[in-house]
């Protein structure tokens, strides 16, 4: 006892504290604030204890918890919170205009709304592709320009567009409060890196949240813990070796490249998915419940079914916003086809300004045409689904390389390496040679053919545990974490999109 | 009660966090199935508490081996030329160089005072811990006098071939991260060492221990070996200078000016520092 009051007055002796409010409150470049960060969290649990003071208070919780989000954007962001507090402002203004206009008008200010959303996003994350492309084209001789991307640009401009356009369809009503909109818009746990989360889901919630019980708790501790572990031990350790190979393919054998790509579809799904994990989490015991981003993606028998359980925020709003409108399956077979090439380009320039990215959504476009052509005349059953499984994850990894890969050229050796330059040797020296990475490779294929069921019920089986252990199950992830944990955590993949 | 589980969620985050924070500060370490359960942070011991430490002045007694210019130039006369570095960094920094390893750092001293005297740089020292691992480079506070000593404004490191055969990835990694922290926020170029084939884990260890953009893995190179088989012959060095060099200017984390020399055999002008593990463990 008296060693635990010794270490109680060392440690807080030597704190110094004037340093760490002023790190505390400055935003840093080198450190922006993930959910990931330990800083993060120990702040979210003073913010969430008087959070629960204001529960019961719907103003005072509401101008409480966008303070925060802004805070919380603030140290990822830096500057660009007064570019964000500006589009909310006016995408506010502009949702209240497009709902008193008629007719033509109506059009107009819609065009216009969207307009002024794209137009950040263009100007923040495409500039150097056009100057690129213009470059090539034109002969011209255009310096690229050293722009910083926003985080979140991506995600909280289609967010505002969906609210502008469904405002704008009647299928929601503008939000009469701004107080309310802002909330919709900055609300911490989705604010950087989705899910895209739609006004009509969302604003309903806002004045009602739901009151924290044991399940709910349970639950969303649950989606913390799992989203931590998945992203700090499993997508971190796996970005280790996907980095090396990737970097340098033609160092690797054909099998080395072969299972860095295996690598790669399990890191960008449990980087992904475990930042989703943790945002509906949060939400959760704020009182609000998010959609879910993922469902078994790699689950799926083929890639229609892949789209609807992966990044689903995203694959539903390119669905109603882009497919829906250019005519979606209502102009006849060719149509539809070409409508899916289009939706899943759009998709993939939304995830980066290279040709890398439009390949990827071309192709993940094409082969949504191709199983929508012939899926009709497909057997059934369950082997079938087995097979198109294998089919559909190999397909999805090989897309992944063109994703990931820093250019082509490297995409290509990497290629070239898996068909020339691979045999079963290779496979036995990765096992003894990366013995830990090989067994979780293993594990985490195995792990994709568990129906989701199966998982959803051995997700609710752990409800069963005290309330009071859930505590022992955070500070244990958060110790396992720095057990592992490299010395520089990875931002989260999606940051940068 | 209705609040009962937000105040409970609440006081969940801030007890698990500071509790880790706490335990940082525990002087003890604590194992859990063998296992060191480790801290959020580490707590620099001030140097004054470690003993048998060899102080700077006693460094500088070392003697200092050096190849004479006209040995270096035949040498030289003979070997490959050197990758070429696909562009040169546009920046006319130059630095304060530091050199710390094992015996490859030995090995690689001088291929590097011909980059850096080539490129404006100035290599002020090498650090040749002849037979060390990264158990001497974590726990002596030798590398932090040194760099205390000679104000380098960029490090090269270059250790691990004499535990290429380790397996303990979390212990070097430790071990690396250790040592890192001594660098004290310095740019630095953390290169691995060659493996001939059989490293297992070092290089990852150190790389995860590392910052990885400023660190070069090495265990994929083919290099021309020196006649004991263990270490890179003299072209083998210049090969994977040039290779470094070549990474140092399009990929690194600190990139620094590191085109091929002009000439080879430059003056000697830098302080060698010769230990050896084997009488000196440094801790």
């Amino acid at each position: 006892m008296q060693q635990i009051i010794e270490v109680i007055k060392q440690a807080f002796g030597s704190i110094p504290f004037e340093q760490l409010l002023r790190e505390f409150m400055l935003y840093s470049t080198k450190e922006p604030w993930f959910f990931t960060e330990f800083s993060f969290l120990f702040t979210f649990g003073i913010f969430l204890f008087f959070y629960a003071l204001l529960f019961t208070q719907n103003a005072l919780r509401k101008i409480y918890l966008i303070a925060f989000s802004l805070f919380f954007y603030y140290k990822s962001s830096g500057p660009f919170l007064a570019l964000f507090v500006f589009q909310i402002v006016v995408d506010f203004l502009f949702a209240r205009r497009i709902e008193r206009s008629e007719g033509t008008s109506k059009q107009i200010w819609m065009s216009v709304a969207v307009l002024f959303s794209l137009s950040f996003l263009l100007y923040f994350k495409y500039p150097n592709f056009i100057l690129e492309n213009t470059n090539w084209l034109l002969l011209t001789h255009f310096e690229p320009v050293d722009l910083f991307l926003p985080i979140g640009i991506s995600f909280y401009t289609f967010q505002s567009i969906s609210y502008i356009v469904d405002v704008y369809r009647g299928e929601i009503r503008s939000s009469k409060s701004f107080l309310d909109y802002a909330f919709y818009m900055t609300f911490f746990p989705h604010l950087v890196a989705g899910p895209i989360v739609r006004a009509k889901d969302f604003l309903g919630q806002i004045n009602s949240p739901e009151n924290l019980d044991a399940r709910r708790y349970k639950e969303s501790l649950f989606r913390i813990v799992t989203g931590l572990i998945k992203k700090l031990l499993i997508a971190d350790y796996l970005g280790k070796y996907v980095d090396m190979v990737f970097e340098n393919p033609a160092f690797y054998t054909g099998g080395e490249n072969l299972l860095g790509a295996l690598a790669y579809s399990f890191q960008i799904y449990f980087d992904f998915s475990g930042y989703s994990d943790i945002a509906i989490g949060l939400a959760l015991l704020l009182g609000y419940r998010l959609k879910e981003n993922f469902e078994n993606p790699y689950g799926s028998s083929n890639v229609t079914e892949f789209w609807r359980k992966w990044h689903i925020s995203l694959s539903t709003w390119l669905r109603d916003y882009v497919y829906i409108p250019l005519g979606g399956n209502r102009k006849g077979a060719f149509n539809t086809y070409l409508f899916l090439l289009i939706t899943m380009l759009v998709g993939g320039f939304w995830h980066g300004a290279s040709w890398q990215f439009v390949c990827w959504g071309a192709a993940h476009g094409l082969a949504l045409a191709l199983h929508k052509a012939v899926h009709k005349h497909l057997p059934e059953g369950k082997w079938m689904d087995f097979i198109g499984g294998i089919f559909t994850f190999s397909f999805v990894t090989f897309c992944w390389i063109f994703f990931r890969a820093r250019d082509f050229d490297t995409a290509l050796l990497m290629l070239n390496q898996m068909v020339m330059a691979t045999s079963e040797v290779d496979f036995v020296g990765f096992w003894f040679s990366r013995n830990e990475l090989a067994i979780l490779l293993v594990t985490l294929s195995a792990w994709t053919l568990i129906p989701g069921d199966w998982k959803r019920k051995a997700f609710e089986g752990t409800f069963y545990v005290p309330s009071f252990f859930w505590f022992f199950f955070l500070l244990a992830a958060l110790q396992l974490i720095i057990q592992f944990r490299d010395t520089l955590v990875q931002p989260f993949i999606y940051f940068q999109f | 009660m209705r609040r009962f589980y937000l105040f409970w969620a609440a006081l969940c985050f801030i007890i698990a966090c500071s509790a880790l924070y706490l335990y940082s500060y525990i002087p003890s370490t604590y194992l859990f199935a063998d296992q060191e359960i480790k801290k959020l942070f580490e707590i620099e011991k001030p140097v004054e508490q470690v003993s048998e430490i060899i102080t700077v002045s006693k460094i500088d007694t070392i003697p200092t081996y050096v190849i004479s210019a006209d040995t270096a130039e035949m040498v030289y006369s003979e070997i490959p030329e050197p990758i070429l570095p696909d562009s040169s960094v546009d920046d006319s920094t130059q630095h304060r160089v530091l050199l710390i390893g094992d015996s490859e750092a030995g090995g690689m001293k001088n291929v590097l005072n011909d980059y850096c005297q080539s490129n404006g740089h100035k290599l002020v020292a090498t650090v040749e811990w002849a037979s060390a691992t990264s158990l001497n480079f974590a726990k002596s506070d030798t590398i932090s006098k040194i760099i205390k000593r000679y104000r380098p404004t960029f490090v090269f490191v270059l250790f691990g071939l004499n535990e290429v055969l380790a397996k303990d990835y979390l212990t070097r990694k430790n071990f690396a991260k250790s040592f890192h922290k001594r660098l004290n926020g310095l740019p630095y170029a953390w290169i691995g060492p060659t493996n001939w084939g059989y490293d297992y884990v070092i290089s990852d260890a150190f790389q995860a221990a590392a910052d990885s953009a400023a660190f070069f893995s090495s265990k994929h190179l083919v290099l021309p070996k020196a006649t004991d088989g263990r270490h890179p012959s003299l072209p083998g060095y210049r090969i994977w200078m040039g290779n470094v060099a070549n990474w140092l200017q399009e990929s690194s984390r600190w990139k620094i000016r590191m085109m091929p020399p002009a000439r080879f055999g430059y003056p000697k002008k830098y302080k060698a520092i010769v230990l050896n593990a084997a009488d000196y463990r440094g801790y």
